[in-house]
């Protein structure tokens, strides 16, 4: 297998003098071969084959036939140079799949090796050119191992194409040589190695040196996981066939103006349409965008995961011998919201504060699936969002039912055995802290409340089933893609206080 | 499209949530699925595992041209429960209170002769039928009515007084309340899954009570008489008959 380092970048942005560079450092002009697929202005020192651009973006990887050719020709030239190492500078305006395709073709995968990506990007070009490109631009970006920049100004941005690739400023070719040595293998592959070793260990050789707590811990994860994944089964399909299959501007008709028609058709709205927090945000932002005013969008979002029906089912699934609690979750859930979204409504925003904010939130199957411009939803792209979909959600699941089994392992008999009685005053509050940190998805959150109904009084866990829908750490983290830290902040503040009034009521008049 | 040009990253992502699903359909045949959720589930967890399977084979199936990049972080949520379900951590603590799949189902053996605690009773060779008996005042616990029944005597108390009760749980002094000769018939009770596990049962009393171990399991023939309890009425059971049983694994579910 030959080693191939694919640099890539916008036109000008200098991969020509980087690979020049490159290849004299290396001392290895003999063994090199070059492949390009630009036509610069900056001539290789090294010639090499020369692709034709045009034919390259013809390729269509899934069509074998249109790259056939291009493959052979590649191939017949290794036969001829049998290089030892070959570099390929890719053409900054074709998606990098159709390298991909190339590369890995029935001719070429069992001679070739990708070794390191590496894109190479002026600031000027970051700052002004790159957020106004399509996904081909964004495809290479993403599959880049090494982001090469000019200074550090626009790391940041660069981040959200890539979150981790290194990213380095101007080095020299030694750094670059170490860089182009270091392993691919990424820190999360080395981590679930390691963490799933340290647990089959765990159970099966130490499984009798280990405390039964740490089984059980183990025992309630995988209790909570089997017991939320029909939820978050049901809550993808659901929002697949929303984002799909319901045409927007039905949502428009409904929720065009400030009045009260459109806040009820917000607020009821949650009712068909049977997704979860998450799922919810980004309509919010296709709400916002396509005009719908930013208060009705606002309760749209907060009202929806609290009043669709499998939030509704699995609360009263979860409190059989109390079917009020349901109801009362969704009266004060509604009233919470409503209330937020009127603060906005009176007390709007700056426009500054508004300023739009995007970022890329695509996965590459997503990307490469867009740079394709076909806008025909097939059976692929609708299985790949519902995947994505499926195993975030999923993700964030997980996090929550560790940091459940823990509290419910260690900090509940912790609780007992230290013989504190909360004041309801401070139960409420730490629920709240809780909802936001377990960050449940509203479709099973109710399971939690029910087990932590036994630790703290039910106003409490009213309060957690409010606060939860509306506010955790998964939707900050999915609202600041589109959102500015400052709308967040101030929406979180009048969630949270809302809430904790919410709560404190249902404690004196209903409990 | 040949399998060789086939994303390896999205086969494997897809071999996964088959497994994720054939673990999910194991759990349901073999009854496992118990330890960890309460059986109201048992449907929804069956059509999910079907999800899973199709869906494994439609990812395999439809798996996209090989890409280079594999993104990780989208398989560590399928992993986790595969692997906890594959490898599963102990599930009965030593003690025997709560437990696995039921190994030994109840016998419904209230035939005190042979008594281990060395009460002299001669009543009842024949095994109770399971229920509340308006005709007999008799009420018979087993694993399927436990908390029901507990649940139906608490809030209907009046209606239940003097009744004969028979029950097999094990003998629970977490409660501090109560004296050295009192305790809880208990089992343990999962609502919704075993994150919310925790015991229910009838508070007892018995003369000599302070002699029976703690989480030893008994089976008793008592009285059902009630008591001022904070100002509320209470259910409890005045012992006549007890002997020790054999643990029964398995939780009770409302």
């Amino acid at each position: 297998m030959i080693p191939v380092y694919i640099v890539t970048g916008f036109i000008g942005s200098g991969k020509s003098t980087f690979i020049n560079e490159q290849l004299q450092h290396r001392k290895k002009l003999g063994g090199t071969a070059c492949i390009s697929a630009e036509e610069g202005s900056v001539p290789l020192i090294k010639e090499g084959l020369q692709l034709n651009p045009d034919r390259l973006s013809a390729i269509k990887p899934n069509e074998p036939d249109t790259y056939s050719s291009i493959a052979n020709e590649i191939a017949s030239y290794i036969d001829k140079v049998k290089p030892k190492e070959i570099w390929i500078e890719w053409n900054g305006m074709i998606s990098f799949h159709q390298l991909e395709a190339l590369l890995y073709s029935d001719k070429l995968r069992h001679l070739l090796q990708i070794e390191k990506v590496l894109y190479i990007c002026t600031d000027q070009f970051v700052a002004s050119i790159l957020p106004g490109l399509g996904n081909d631009v964004t495809s290479q970006l993403y599959s880049a191992d090494c982001i090469i920049t000019e200074t550090n100004t626009h790391h940041a941005l660069l981040r959200t194409y890539n979150s981790d690739a290194k990213i380095v400023t101007a080095p020299t070719p030694e750094k670059v040589a170490e860089l182009c040595r270091n392993s691919t293998w990424g820190l999360i592959p080395n981590l679930l190695v390691i963490s799933i070793t340290a647990y089959i260990l765990l159970v099966t050789a130490f499984r009798h040196d280990i405390p039964y707590s740490i089984h059980q811990c183990f025992a309630i994860i995988t209790g909570l996981i089997i017991e939320a994944i029909p939820f978050l089964l049901l809550g993808t399909i659901g929002s697949t066939v929303i984002r799909y299959f319901v045409p927007q501007r039905i949502l428009l008709k409904l929720l065009g103006n400030h009045s009260w028609k459109s806040y009820g058709a917000a607020m009821v709205s949650g009712l068909a349409l049977p997704v979860c927090d998450c799922a919810i945000i980004p309509l919010f932002k296709a709400l916002t965008d396509r005009g719908v005013p930013l208060s009705v969008a606002l309760l749209f979002m907060l009202a929806s995961p609290i009043i669709n029906p499998i939030t509704i089912l699995s609360t009263w699934y979860a409190f059989p011998d109390n079917p009020m609690i349901s109801v009362w979750r969704i009266i004060l859930g509604l009233g919470v919201a409503l209330l937020v979204a009127l603060s906005f409504r009176f007390i709007p925003p700056s426009t500054s504060m508004m300023k739009a904010k995007t970022a890329q939130n695509l996965s590459y199957e997503e990307i490469v699936l867009e740079a394709s411009k076909s806008k025909h939803i097939n059976k692929g792209r609708l299985l790949i969002h519902m995947e994505k979909e499926f195993s975030q959600l999923l993700f964030y699941f997980s996090i929550a039912a560790c940091v459940l089994s823990v509290v419910q392992v260690y900090g509940k008999p912790w609780l007992i055995n230290a013989g504190i009685t909360l004041p309801d005053v401070w139960a409420i509050p730490i629920l709240l802290i809780l909802a936001f940190f377990f960050s449940v998805c509203s479709t099973s959150d109710a399971i939690i409340g029910k087990s932590l109904s036994t630790l703290f009084p039910m106003s409490s866990v009213m309060g957690f089933l409010i606060l939860g829908p509306m506010l955790d750490i998964k939707n900050v983290y999915i609202l600041k893609q589109y959102m500015p830290t400052s709308f967040i902040l101030r929406l979180g503040l009048t969630i949270v206080v809302i809430s904790y009034l919410a709560a404190l009521g249902f404690q004196f008049f209903l409990s | 499209m040949k399998l060789g040009l086939k994303d390896r990253f999205s086969i494997v992502k897809g071999l996964l949530y088959l497994i994720l699903g054939i673990c999910c359909v194991y759990l349901i045949v073999t009854g496992r699925y118990l330890n960890y959720i309460a059986p109201r589930y048992e449907l929804l967890l069956g059509i999910s595992s079907i999800a899973l399977i199709l869906g494994g084979l439609a990812t395999v199936i439809w798996a996209p041209s090989r890409y280079y990049k594999h993104n990780w972080r989208s398989i560590v949520p399928i992993i986790i429960p595969v692997v906890l379900l594959i490898v599963p951590p102990v599930l009965v603590p030593t003690t025997g209170v709560q437990g696995a799949a039921r190994i030994n189902d109840d016998t419904n053996n209230f035939d005190f002769t042979n008594d281990a605690i060395g009460e002299v009773i001669t009543v009842n060779s024949e095994s109770k039928e399971p229920g509340i008996s308006k005709d007999k005042k008799e009420i018979v616990l087993n694993s399927d009515n436990f908390y029901q029944t507990i649940v139906k005597v608490g809030s209907n108390i009046d209606q239940y007084k003097d009744y004969t009760v028979y029950m097999t749980g094990y003998v629970n002094r977490d409660d501090n309340t109560l004296k050295s000769n009192e305790f809880t018939i208990s089992r343990m009770a999962m609502s919704c899954c075993i994150a919310d596990v925790a015991p229910i049962g009838m508070t007892a009393h018995k003369a000599d009570g302070d002699s029976l171990a703690n989480e030893q399991w008994v089976s008793i023939e008592g009285k059902v008489s009630t008591r001022d309890f904070h100002g509320r009425q209470q259910p409890y059971v005045e012992i006549t008959k007890i002997k020790s049983a054999e643990p029964i694994l398995g939780y009770v579910y409302p």
